[in-house]
């Protein structure tokens, strides 16, 4: 039986590195690969896809070359590498089973073979084995779970199973040119398309209505057979909820997802930090897991980004030939980070201290704390200097390291302050809300802070549940301070948040409805909710409220009694607190109880008013509530900071704003006058909301987009045109287009219609790029920057004759509705 | 035995894909009808467009149906048999089938591709063409740039080329500028040109001489060569009031719009119409003369607003002293109530109102009667001048003769001599002579020639030398006592003369000469020609039938003219404008002439 | 919570646009009126000899405040086309145009005094005028014809509009291919040629009576009356597309008369606001070439 030093299983870019390494240092070594070729998981990535080198500022320490680029290029290199260090592949080599421990390992492949080995490097990432298809024909060749390249079918009768994003992404790509001639069918087991992203979701359908293509929700592939007609030998029997259904096969595209190679790990023995899902094994700095001699590193340890991966199959083997003073190739960079920290201390030293003062941070791995503050920021202030203004925009948040400092709670009185003391963090109701820093805060005493940015947070709290559940428990606290003033005692907030819950509901979802008998409270942590009253059976629009605010307080006021319904206008984040612990605390402090009163008094005040003019007004209300409904919930104000909205009374379809607004930027309007829906003259036409909550920013691989100072949503150069930004816009308001060059002055045009009109690329350009439609030049996201730093403001509002355009925010919004809010 | 079709698609890149069909038939049918063995979906083709059926094994029948053809060969026909052999080429529609042996032997292989594209759908039409004016408007910028050059062409190169074409002459040029000038000149004048300047209107040059230069006033001089100044040049300029309050700002418009003052431009706009340039209003002179004493110390001239409110009672000249050779006149306000010696005894009053007068009249007869009428009125004596402005001089031959004979007879019977007027030394003369006259020829009575004076006695030659001197001695005294009569009180001369106290006895008596004043205003215009309208007659201003003397002043008041000549009359307000009576230019035209007739006597002389 | 009605009872729309005509609550009407107003009494108090004209003190004045006046308002099209940053909105700009632009009427007769011939001060005049009266015409349009648009374009883009029709033609294609062939020329023909854009005159009604798709559709009315089962099924289907697509040119047509009254006025405008321009310069430079 074969025996090595080092058992390297899984060729990705860890487990490639970690063999390039042994391979270097000359230790007998075995590289286990279960697919024909190596790396598999970024072989199977669509082909030409962009591959990013992030983070950046991170260091390659590696024997193999690694920078962005196409997938062709990364894996080509790889190869070539591979080949040239004469690194020992098996491929086809199926590890079902590792046994033993440090010096005695065996592991034994599907096909029975064994290797002996004394050290095993664990790299088989997380995608695991795709799931496969278990019916009868599953096996037939035609049958594949990858699709390369879309364009090289023709002419098939192509079934696409699993509604997942990949699986409509195929589908939609085999289907985009009729001239493919494919006929094509998506199964989806499921009703509906939970799983897919909302933009896949809608194209799918939008296809299925043009006739593209043909999809069957609630069907499963019920077996594979031969027959049909000349043309296509085999038939699919698919079950669908009215019969049977039979359809003729050329190819089968299965993406029914992966198994989480979990369970295989834990027969090894290994142990992971938690239950949950996305826990990840316990792991020495040295990446040595529970099993002494096994060493798990990549995607597995908890790290998805191939350099990460690269650097540690380095390391790793590093380590294990007993180079155990290596350091971790960002030390420099940590280092860096805590140059002017006025007490000195080792990068781990730092770490660790960190992580102990930082409540929310405890159960981060150091291995995490590393990664995360490569990309956070350490701020060391003197007494008095501030460190966040109020309403700045900024959705970092803040932990105090050392030190403590005083949140202004009262714009107007600088002297009313609280505050925060070391170890706890702030600045996290712009993370949660999306919108405006509230509150002045300044440094009490001098302090060492630690500046985490949004989507390290974000990730953070998605990889470590503690996180997530600190930090939740943390605003809950806050925001209960916040809505009740001061008002509290601690005693009570902790009884409050107690007895909390927290619900997320989807956009219309009703949490309070009028005539019922409850007198829970509702905070609204995230997104907005629509406050309406049933009146002659209409609906009618109270109020709108943002997020940060509390419903629900009237049934206090009315015996309990629900006056009207609530529900989310976009997705929604939410606490409950249970009615009758709040009824003992406003009996308890009569001081909160007149605050709660002045805040229902003005709501009472408005249904009064609605109730008294429904009558006289009864159409303005009704329009009213209809074109609050439209704005609000279909065209997704509730979730907008700043929207273009334009009054189509006054619209003369001059197109001035896409005009000035390609002419503003490099000639690519970021809107579409046209498109979009209208009600009661209101048009709210394709161009960003610049969301609370951007969806863009959900998977940007670059991370290129970011909220400017203004609360714009930007991109900026470092956008590599991958598209999903595109992809996650709920309201298409991302194009994927090529920046024209530069172009001439304005007479000439104006004069003989000679080159290029405002807003228009120089013809030239335009005519290269139809002739070679084929690859036309390279394209990148470009959206509405709200003409940020362009003095004037947006061009599209500027150059409106007719003042049809205009730009509004919900807050506005809710002013001019007159509801609610906090006015 | 069986046919096999093909199905043929092109893929971009080269791509070919066949899908086979096999039929184990003799007979197939081509067509759009779905139930047809070869389905050709396109609406070029027919439902059963058409059928192939195989005759033997080398022999295959195409036809088609009545109403289509197709293409065999490249042949348009309804039916061909051809040899599989041979194979064949069929055009249907849009569909190239062609015909042919498969390998297996006895086969037959049908390929069907579609060559065309199948039915044009309404080819992706252009949005920006669909909605554009196109077809509806013509392009601005086309329509724009037409626009513009034609009124660049017309409007501004024209009328410069005219400038250039004829050279400025200035207006007593007589050549006529070319029709095309003339047209670009007329599409640049900015208003009709007046009546006295119409000759000038075809060549802008003629005034206009330089471009960018306003007109000059030697060129107006080139006619108007004998206008004098109103004053001395620095006594205008001295008098030019200093602006001041709203003035100022005025003036300054006025200066940054380089309307300069003191040129003929200042008063004289032309291109306003037929009506002429001579300003109608007061104000031009009112700017220096309402308040000229402040900047003129040392005139007499009284501050004159306007005529009915300020302006001075009229100041006719009034002959103090009627001296033959220099007769005095001076000018004496009417407030003072002026007299005149003027020399002359003659009382309108009784003229006009005597009823001797008019029984003196009743006895002339003949023409006189007819003259004169049954009784004397003003017009009887005083007769407007031809150019109907003023009288013609009173003249004691025609105007008071009548009336007023010098006849002289020595007895009743005796005949009529008339003596000459106006000189005494004459009449001595003729009255001497007449009287001698009669002394001789009594002398002459006495029959001496009949005895010579030898015969005579000495008494009768004394006594007849008596008788001579007697009678001469008589002549002379009568003569003087008749000459004596004639200038007395009561004689004919002191009727309407005044006889200086004799001195001499000898000499005839010495009469104070008459001098009467044709024009009282020598700086006004006075035309009476036009006041004899309406119900005005000579005695609506002039008081003349209370009149006892001829040493009173018979010319009405300002007053009485501003009864008319008042703007605050509105509407039946007649002129009251300083032009209305004076004129600025005090040139040699007759001053009497009216603001019309002027104009017209000024054009008479410049164009010869 | 007055604000609730005052803010939307006018127009039932809780988002209130302020449209340039009464931008900034209508600054530009009132300064155009008393500019208009000031002019009228300076020409009325002002006595100029021999009579006002534009050769007056009053008529330059007038005059070089009119010629300003036309000049700025010309670079409205370019102040439209060139959009540099800067604290300026267009709908100021097309405020002012609009109000000041009728100022004008008064200014310039004024400036005239009514002194009118057959030269080009009277032209430049006249090019004026037919400029102002062809924008009232524009602002007409503009204040009532967009809603009236969107309401005929209901939620389609006038892309959208074009892809109906084309989607309507190719499912016509597909459809009529069981039709015997009489019918199948009637729907070629249909397909091929139906004229999209209405002509200049005529009203739509006709326009649709004439169009070939109409007649298509009244042809398979009369045949479906007669046609046997199978291929009545077949007519019906086509006959119903007929009628979407013959709806949807009705709407696609009203929607071009539409666009063509927002712009056709600019036809006349622009171009006579440059003729008026040159015709501007020379009436200046004749004025000071003959001074």
């Amino acid at each position: 039986m074969e025996s090595v030093r080092i058992a390297i299983v899984g060729s990705g870019p860890a487990g490639l590195s970690a063999a390039g390494r042994a391979a270097e240092r000359g230790i007998s070594h075995v590289l286990l690969e279960k697919a024909p070729h190596l790396s598999d998981t970024i072989y199977k990535y669509q082909r030409g896809k962009y591959i990013m080198a992030t983070p950046d500022q991170l260091p390659l320490r590696s024997d193999f070359p690694f920078e962005a680029g196409s997938r062709e290029n990364v894996i080509g290199a790889w190869d070539d590498t591979a080949a040239a260090k004469g690194i020992i592949v098996r491929h086809n080599a199926d590890v079902v089973s590792i046994d033993g421990s440090r010096g005695a390992f065996i592991l034994t492949m599907k096909d029975g073979t064994a290797i002996n080995a004394d050290f095993v490097v664990l790299a088989i990432g997380v995608q695991g084995n795709p799931n496969k298809v278990r019916a009868p024909g599953g096996d037939l060749p035609f049958v594949q779970y990858q699709l390369d390249d879309p364009k090289e079918y023709f002419d098939e009768n192509i079934i696409v199973i699993g509604g997942g994003d990949a699986g409509i992404e195929n589908a939609l790509g085999l289907a985009a040119d009729p001239e493919q001639g494919n006929i094509v069918t998506l199964l989806q087991r499921a009703d509906g398309f939970p799983r897919a992203k909302e933009a896949n979701a809608q194209a799918l359908y939008a296809a299925k209505n043009e006739g593209r293509l043909d999809f069957i929700t609630e069907a499963t592939l019920n077996r594979i057979e031969k027959g049909g007609s000349g043309e296509s030998p085999y038939m699919a029997v698919v079950d669908t909820k009215d019969g049977e259904a039979r359809m003729p096969v050329d190819r089968v595209i299965a993406r029914l997802g992966a198994a989480p190679p979990r369970k295989f790990i834990e027969e090894i023995g290994v142990e992971f930090t938690g239950p949950d899902r996305e826990a990840f094994p316990v792991l020495s700095p040295q990446y040595e897991s529970t099993v002494p001699g096994l060493y798990i590193i990549g995607a597995l340890a908890g790290f998805p980004l191939i350099k990460h991966c690269m650097n540690q199959g380095h390391d790793v083997v590093e380590f294990i030939s007993g180079n155990t003073e290596l350091a971790p190739p960002d030390t420099p960079l940590l280092e860096a980070l805590f140059a002017d920290a006025p007490v000195k201390r080792s990068v781990d030293d730092w770490i660790e201290h960190i992580r102990q003062d930082v409540e929310i941070l405890h159960d981060v791995s150091p291995l995490q704390m590393r990664e995360f503050l490569l990309s956070s920021d350490i701020q060391f202030k003197k007494r008095g200097d501030t460190i966040i203004n109020r309403n700045d925009i900024g959705s970092s948040i803040f932990a105090i390291v050392d030190g403590s400092v005083r949140v202004q709670i009262d714009p107007d009185d600088k002297s009313k302050t609280v505050s925060i003391k070391e170890g706890s963090i702030f600045g996290e109701l712009g993370l949660i809300s999306g919108r405006r820093r509230t509150a002045t805060v300044v440094a009490d005493e001098p302090v060492t802070l630690l500046e985490i940015p949004r989507n390290a947070t974000l990730k953070l709290m998605a990889s470590v549940p503690g996180v997530k559940r600190r930090m939740e428990r943390l605003s809950m606290e806050r925001q209960v301070g916040q809505l009740f003033g001061r008002l509290l005692s601690p005693k009570a907030i902790d009884e409050i948040l107690a007895g909390a819950e927290f619900l997320s509901l989807k956009a219309g979802e009703t949490f309070i409805q009028e005539g019922d008998r409850s007198t829970d409270i509702f905070i609204i942590r995230q997104g907005s909710a629509v406050v309406e009253k049933k009146i002659g059976g209409k609906n009618v629009f109270l109020s709108y409220v943002l997020a940060g605010n509390y419903v629900g307080e009237m049934s206090l006021f009315y015996e309990g009694l629900r006056t009207a319904s609530v529900r989310a206008a976009i997705k929604t984040e939410l606490a409950r607190l249970p009615g009758e612990i709040f009824e003992r605390i406003l009996r308890e402090s009569p001081d909160l109880r007149r605050a709660v009163e002045a805040q229902v008094a003005k709501r009472r005040r408005l249904n009064d008013y609605i109730e008294a003019k429904r009558e006289s007004f009864s159409s303005v209300v009704d329009m009213h509530s209809e074109v609050a409904r439209f704005l609000l919930e279909e065209e997704g104000l509730s979730e907008a900071t700043d929207a273009l909205v334009i009054d189509e009374t006054l619209c003369i379809g001059c197109d001035n704003c896409e005009v000035a607004c390609a002419d503003i930027h490099e000639g690519i309007s970021r809107l579409d006058r046209e498109a979009g829906s209208s009600y009661a003259y209101i048009h709210v036409p394709t161009s960003c909301r610049h969301c609370e909550h951007p969806h863009c920013m959900t998977d940007c691989p670059p991370d290129a987009i970011h909220r400017g100072p203004d609360g714009e949503v930007f991109i900026d150069e470092k956008c590599i045109g991958c598209g999903n930004c595109q992809r996650y816009c709920p309201y298409g308001v991302i194009q994927m287009a090529a920046v024209p060059p530069k172009k001439p002055g304005l007479f000439s045009w104006i004069a003989f219609g000679a080159g290029p009109g405002p807003g228009e690329p120089p013809k030239e350009w335009i005519a290269s790029k139809k002739s070679r439609n084929g690859e036309s030049p390279p394209k990148l996201a470009v959206k509405c920057d709200m003409c940020a730093g362009i003095k004037g403001g947006p061009a599209c509002v500027r150059a409106c004759p007719t003042g049809a355009a205009k730009r509004i925010s919900p807050n506005e919004y809710v002013k001019l509705a007159g509801g609610g809010g906090e006015d | 035995m069986a046919i096999r079709v093909e199905f043929i698609k092109r893929r971009p890149g080269g791509r070919v894909t066949v899908k086979p069909k096999l039929y184990d038939a003799d007979v197939l049918s081509l067509g759009r009808a779905t139930n047809c063995d070869v389905y050709l979906p396109d609406l070029r083709v027919g439902l059963h467009h058409a059928r192939l059926q195989r005759l033997n094994d080398n022999r295959v029948r195409l036809e088609t149906d009545e109403d289509h053809r197709m293409r065999v060969n490249g042949a348009l026909t309804r039916r061909r048999d051809v040899h599989v052999g041979a194979g064949a080429d069929i055009r249907i529609g849009p569909y190239q089938l062609t015909l042919t042996e498969a390998e297996t032997p006895g086969d037959l292989l049908v390929t069907v591709e579609l060559v065309e594209a199948s039915t044009a759908v309404g080819e992706a039409t252009d949005e920006h063409e669909v909605f554009s004016m196109k077809g509806y408007a013509p392009d601005r910028r086309v329509s724009a740039w037409t626009f513009m050059t034609f009124v660049f062409a017309a409007f501004l190169v024209l009328p410069v080329a005219a400038y250039f074409m004829n050279a400025g002459a200035g207006p007593r040029d007589t050549q006529e500028p070319s029709q095309i000038a003339t047209i670009g000149n007329l599409s640049w004048i900015s208003g009709e040109m007046s009546s006295a300047h119409a000759n000038l209107v075809g060549n802008c040059r003629d005034c206009h001489e330089n471009a960018f230069e306003r007109v000059r006033d030697e060129t107006c001089l080139t006619c108007h060569d004998d206008l004098r100044n109103h004053a001395h040049m620095d006594v205008l300029s001295a008098s030019r009031p200093t602006h001041e309050g709203a003035g100022v700002w005025l003036a300054t418009v006025r200066e940054g719009l380089s309307i300069p003052e003191g040129r003929c431009g200042s008063c004289h706009f032309e291109h306003n119409g037929p009506e002429g340039v001579t300003p109608s209003s007061s104000g031009f002179c009112v700017e220096c003369h309402q308040d000229m004493d402040k900047r003129l110390s040392d005139t007499e001239l009284v501050n004159v607003a306007d005529f009915p409110r300020r302006h001075p009672e009229f100041k006719p000249q009034i002959v103090t002293e009627p001296h033959p050779v220099a007769p005095i006149f001076t000018r004496i306000s009417l407030v003072d109530r002026p007299k005149e010696s003027n020399g002359l005894i003659f009382p309108h009053e009784f003229h006009l109102k005597d009823p001797e007068v008019a029984r003196k009249v009743e006895t002339l007869g003949g023409d006189a009667q007819r003259r004169w009428g049954d009784e004397l009125e003003c017009a009887d004596c005083h007769r407007l001048d031809a150019a109907g402005a003023l009288f013609q001089p009173i003249e004691m031959e025609s105007e008071c003769q009548d009336c007023h004979s010098l006849a002289f007879a020595a007895e009743p019977d005796a005949p009529v001599r008339s003596l000459p007027h106006g000189e005494p030394e004459e009449v001595k003369r003729v009255l001497e002579d007449f009287y001698l006259a009669q002394a001789t020829a009594q002398l002459l009575g006495d029959n001496w020639r009949d005895t010579l004076s030898r015969q005579l006695t000495a008494d009768d030659r004394a006594r007849r030398q008596r008788l001579r001197d007697e009678a001469f001695e008589n002549a002379q005294t009568r003569a003087r006592m008749m000459i004596n009569r004639l200038f007395s009180e009561d004689g004919a001369c002191q009727k309407c003369h005044i006889v200086k106290a004799q001195v001499d006895p000898e000499e005839p008596p010495e009469i104070v000469p008459v001098r009467l004043t044709n024009r009282y205003l020598p700086k006004a215009v006075f035309p009476h020609a036009p006041h004899e309208s309406g119900d005005l007659d000579c005695g609506t201003c002039h008081r003349a039938e209370d009149s006892k003397e001829s040493s009173d002043v018979l010319l009405p008041g300002r007053m009485i003219c501003a009864e008319c000549h008042n703007d605050d009359r509105g509407g039946a307000a007649i002129a009251s404008d300083c032009q209305t009576c004076h004129i600025y230019h005090d040139d040699d035209a007759a001053p009497f002439m009216t603001p019309a007739g002027r104009s017209a006597f000024l054009l008479r002389r410049t164009t010869p | 919570m007055a604000r609730f009605t005052d803010k939307n009872a006018p127009a039932g729309l809780p988002i209130q646009h302020e449209g340039f005509l009464r931008h900034r609550n209508f600054r530009w009407l009132k300064i155009a009126v008393a500019l208009s107003i000031a002019a009228l009494l300076a020409y009325l108090i002002a006595d100029v000899e021999p009579r006002p004209n534009g050769g007056t003190w009053i008529g330059y004045t007038l005059g070089a405040i009119s010629a300003i006046l036309i000049v700025w308002l010309t670079l409205l099209g370019v102040r439209k086309r060139s959009i540099n940053p800067g604290k300026w909105t267009l709908k100021g700009w097309t405020s002012a145009h609009v109000y000041l632009g009728s100022s004008l009427i008064v200014l310039a007769t004024l400036h005239t005094g009514f002194q009118l011939g057959w030269n080009v001060h009277t032209l430049a005049y006249a090019l004026m005028m037919i400029v102002v009266l062809s924008g009232f015409f524009g602002v007409y349009y503009y204040a009532t014809v967009p809603a009236r648009m969107s309401d005929n374009r209901g939620q389609r883009s006038q892309v959208e509009l074009l892809e109906a029709i084309r989607a309507l033609d190719r499912q016509l294609r597909d459809a009529a291919r069981p039709l015997d062939d009489q019918y199948v020329r009637e729907v070629k023909r249909a397909i091929r040629k139906t004229k999209i854009r209405p002509p200049f005159f005529g009203s739509l009604k006709s326009v649709q009576r004439s169009c070939a798709t109409d007649r298509a559709l009244k042809r398979l009315v009369r045949a479906a009356q007669t046609a046997d089962e199978d291929q009545r099924r077949a007519i019906e289907d086509v006959k119903a597309i007929l009628q979407r697509k013959s709806a949807l040119l009705l709407r696609t047509r009203q929607h071009i008369r539409y666009k063509m009254l927002l712009r056709l006025w600019l036809h006349i405008h622009v171009p006579m606001t440059l003729a008026l321009l040159v015709a501007l310069s020379a009436h200046i430079i004749s004025v000071f070439f003959y001074w």
